[in-house]
């Protein structure tokens, strides 16, 4: 199955207004394997995390021992941002998807409902 | 243990080597999950076109852009931990030859101070030997008596310089040992002084290295982080898509950049039309993501 969407049309029976025009030609396959890769950013950050933790107190009681531990808590409270970005996007394509999709169901819905009058 | 007048830099090198390999694979995971971010958006917008596939590259190019710039602070930290763990391993190395040679001399000298000293007490003693005898050769004696008192005064004079020559010996030796005791105290305080001069350089690299997140809706800013981007405007939801920007603009606080914010229209419409040049009343006149619409700005 192929999403073939023209989103934007100047209006009911009119040329559509190319500048508007959003297409989005992709397979299911290919949006639920986009999403899921992005998705698995926040995964991967969370390994990272882990490596970070694993840092905590590699320079105890040297004068770096402060910029190290700042460093760290740091990298901390950042990275798990790094992984809802990563889910952000996996939701934004999969939302694209899924939104083009029930575009094109209730488009050919309302085809069949005007076919069928 | 023997005071040495110096201490060895603290500190392990090898879990400072250790962090730093763990933050040169942060680094790699950061970088590798900015090239997903890219390679994601590079397979999909070639067939996503318009207003939402726009936004969606954009905010693509933002966020691996956020990732690219972890994955160098990581980096440049990574690489300030394996400077320092270097650094750090030779100077305690330096450190510990120089305390070891200091303990050594130490001893030496303890030594040496308790020759000087007997060897001074027999110079006394033979001082005195000599004396006698050479008051008993002052005194009226028998010819047979005479030998014997010269035998006497020759052998405290031999006795004399023995150990007079001893004593000389043994402050030499003292001398020397104070000389080297001095000499590898400064070797001692300079190691741990290169040291603590590597210490400032990794801290100087560490502070001047900082992380900024892009900041999503729905999630406080990050305590530490000295800059944010606050991306999008709701929090994201795979089953009704993400809003996404059109247009980014920055100036909110310091260090801020802003993309997004506040969704312009929260409507679920779930965009309009059909390829067939016909739009249905009432929907919204700009598809977007999820919900067909594109949300902009804050």
């Amino acid at each position: 199955m192929t999403f073939f969407t023209l989103g934007v049309l100047a209006g009911v029976g009119r040329v559509p207004d190319a500048e508007a025009m959003s297409e989005f030609v992709v397979t299911p396959e290919d949006v639920i394997a986009a999403s899921g890769r992005l998705s698995a950013i926040r995964v991967g950050v969370q390994e990272l995390c882990g490596y970070v933790r694993g840092c905590a107190g590699a320079a105890a009681g040297t004068p770096a021992e402060a910029a190290v531990e700042d460093l760290l808590r740091s990298f901390a409270a950042v990275l798990p941002h790094f992984g809802l970005a990563g889910e952000h996007l996996g939701g934004a394509v999969a939302g694209a998807g899924a939104g083009y999709a029930r575009t094109d169901s209730e488009v050919a819905a309302a085809s069949d409902a005007v076919g069928g009058e | 243990m023997l005071d040495v007048g110096f201490d060895v830099a603290p500190g392990s090198p090898s879990e400072l080597a250790a962090a730093a390999t763990r933050l040169g694979a942060v680094a790699d995971g950061l970088d590798e999950h900015a090239g997903t971010v890219r390679g994601t958006a590079q397979s999909l917008c070639p067939s996503w076109r318009g207003s939402a596939a726009a936004a969606y590259e954009q905010l693509s190019e933002v966020i691996r852009g956020h990732f690219q710039g972890a994955a160098r602070t990581s980096r440049t930290a990574s690489a300030a931990l394996r400077r320092y763990s270097r650094e750090l391993d030779r100077f305690q190395q330096d450190g510990r030859t120089a305390f070891d040679q200091a303990e050594h001399w130490l001893e030496e000298i303890e030594v040496q101070t308790g020759r000087l000293r007997a060897a001074e007490q027999a110079v006394s003693a033979a001082e005195l030997d000599l004396a006698g005898a050479e008051s008993s050769a002052a005194a009226p004696l028998g010819a047979w008596h005479a030998a014997d008192v010269g035998a006497r005064v020759t052998a405290a004079q031999a006795a004399l310089d023995k150990a007079r020559a001893e004593a000389q010996v043994a402050s030499r030796a003292l001398e020397a040992a104070h000389h080297e005791l001095a000499c590898w105290q400064a070797r001692g305080r300079s190691a741990w002084e290169e040291a603590q001069r590597a210490a400032d350089r990794a801290t100087g690299t560490l502070a001047a290295n900082r992380i900024t997140a892009p900041l999503l809706p729905g999630m406080p800013p990050p305590q530490s982080g000295s800059g944010t981007t606050v991306i999008g405007g709701a929090p994201p939801h795979h089953s009704g898509g993400a809003n996404l920007p059109s247009s980014p603009h920055s100036g909110v606080g310091s260090g801020t950049t802003v993309i997004g914010g506040a969704p312009s229209h929260a409507g679920s419409g779930s965009g309009s039309g059909s390829g067939s040049g016909e739009r249905k009343p009432g929907r919204p006149a700009h598809p977007g993501v999820g919900s067909g619409e594109t949300v902009i700005g804050g």
